[in-house]
């Protein structure tokens, strides 16, 4: 019989650390990748040779990345692989990390993204299998095409969308990791220029380069490496599903959400509404919309008229994208689902500062990747 | 209608204005399917003989459409409009419309694919390959 990850030991969080997303740069990406180990290491006050098992969310470096990096902490010959799931690819590996603890194969394991954009297309591209559109509809206009149809359905308007840019970035302005550090108007997000049906730039979300890092630890690591357990962040759920034939004229992302987070929801014991965070895969402004609903966090077609009532404010019902979201934050790929891990932890240890969400005891993290994937953590204090 | 298709794999001219995609429908589970392809059906797997070909018409129903303002590609000149076309017969494709801007474009108004000049002319300046390409036809039902 198969079991979820609840039914096994618990594994917590312990240790978090960032390299700040920011525009590609020459830094070679050890650099990133260092700095946010070694702020996780220090967070957890613990020393690497603790570390007994890797698990790399990078999709653009290539072959053969991890080592080469991680090499640079000292060698112990510990297990390290490279985990690729497009934009999830983060999110998996710390998936894979948590279950690697809680299933009592290691006791420590570290969970770490790191990219750096590259040119190379998609496998999807070389499937020998093409579409009409000739390249024209990529992933902007995938949103831009579902915006239009919500738009119609719900009454819904440009201004609704914007919003949640004006709510991320305003949220992101807080956050020294975080690559847009500016809060906009409603105006500012409107008058950017326009990219694809509804969205401007500005509800777009920056690709750059950046690093995460996310330190997984068992009962019993805890009491021996002695980690203070008032830190610790409890791994209460772990969800990942792939895309199926639906219904032609459904929203397919927002489907696969649905089920994902529900299995997420159900695991841990809890109810959508019970959510004091969320981190979720803002690629677009859009997305927020259709995912909070999908999500059972608002109902159908109610989440523009919550999002202007605050409720998904810091302080609201539901903290939503507190880090600044891909949005804001950006989305580096490889770390993104990792950083979206730390900012939950941040928020239910109580130390997110500006940012804080007062008395955060449930957060949830959600990622999409094209192709399309979908991985959902519920994450609780202890 | 001479000139050469863009993707004679993806649909054929059928006389006069028609353009026919070209489909597949599974036997087994009765799923309708665009592109072609012979890997399997997406919804149950069956393969091969399976998957037998189908024409799936051009006339459609409007879903959705964008106009694209900018596009990272330097062979790709914006401004265009992308439509999302759910087919009579199952499918739903998203195809560049021939409209090039969304001032007559309306969800569910009828729409039906044309054989519509490439933007770059073929090398040595002969006639330009037709792409496939969707038009409103009619008003919202």
């Amino acid at each position: 019989m198969t079991k979820p990850i609840s039914a096994f030991r618990p594994a917590y969080v312990v240790g978090i650390g960032l390299h700040p997303y920011q525009r590609m740069t020459e830094t070679p990406y050890p650099v990133l990748g260092l700095a946010a180990v070694r702020e996780a290491l220090r967070d957890a006050r613990i020393d690497w040779p603790a570390v007994e098992s890797v698990y790399h969310g990078t999709a653009l470096l290539g072959m053969a990345s991890t080592r080469a990096m991680l090499r640079h902490l000292g060698g112990t010959g510990i297990p390290m692989q490279q985990v690729e799931n497009a934009s999830a690819s983060g999110s998996t590996a710390f998936r894979l990390a948590a279950l690697e603890v809680a299933t009592g194969v290691s006791d420590v394991a570290l969970a770490v993204g790191v990219d750096k954009p590259s040119g190379r297309p998609l496998a999807g591209s070389q499937t020998g299998i093409r579409g009409i559109e000739g390249g024209r509809v990529v992933p902007f206009t995938h949103f831009a095409l579902l915006a239009q149809r919500y738009i119609e359905r719900h009454d819904a308007s440009p201004e609704d969308f914007a919003r949640v840019a004006v709510k991320n970035h305003g949220n992101g302005a807080h956050n020294p990791y975080a690559q847009r550090q500016q809060a906009r108007t409603l105006i500012d997000v409107l008058n950017d220029p326009a990219i694809s049906g509804p969205l401007t730039r500005l509800q777009c979300c920056p690709v750059g380069e950046g690093a995460a890092a996310v330190i997984v630890a068992s009962e019993e690591a805890i009491g021996r490496l002695g980690i203070d357990r008032n830190r610790c962040v409890r791994v209460l759920s772990s969800a990942q599903r792939t895309e199926v034939v639906y219904a032609e004229s459904s929203n397919f992302d927002a489907e696969l959400t649905r089920q994902t987070t529900a299995q997420a929801i159900a695991e841990a014991g809890i109810k959508p509404t019970d959510l004091d965070v969320i981190e979720l895969h803002d690629a677009f402004s859009v997305e927020e919309i259709f995912y909070l609903e999908a999500m059972g966090v608002a109902g159908d077609g109610e989440a523009p008229a919550m999002l202007r009532s605050g409720a998904f404010d810091i302080g609201g019902d539901v903290a939503v994208s507190p880090s600044g979201g891909l949005l804001s934050m950006g989305h580096p790929i490889g770390p993104t689902g990792i950083g979206q891990i730390a900012e939950v932890t941040r928020q239910l240890r109580g130390e997110a500062g500006m940012r804080q969400h007062a008395n955060a005891r449930l957060g949830l993290a959600h990622m999409v990747g094209v192709g399309a994937v979908c991985v959902v953590h519920v994450l609780g204090t202890p | 209608m001479s000139n050469e298709l863009s993707h004679p794999d993806l649909y054929r001219g059928s006389g006069g204005d028609s353009v026919e995609l070209l489909g597949i429908k599974c036997t087994r589970c009765g799923y309708v399917a665009f592109p072609r392809q012979t890997y399997g059906c997406e919804k149950c797997g069956a393969d091969g003989d399976a998957l037998s070909n189908v024409e799936l018409g051009s006339n459609g129903t409007l879903a959705s459409y964008a106009t694209v303002h900018m596009h990272q590609a330097k062979t790709i000149t914006a401004p265009f409009v992308i439509g999302e076309i759910a087919l009579d017969a199952g499918p739903t494709v998203r195809a560049t419309m021939v409209e090039g801007d969304d001032e007559s474009m309306q969800i569910g108004a009828r729409v039906a694919g044309r054989l519509h000049p490439a933007p770059t002319a073929a090398e040595g300046g002969g006639a330009p390959k037709l792409e496939l390409r969707f038009v409103v036809t009619g008003a919202r039902a």
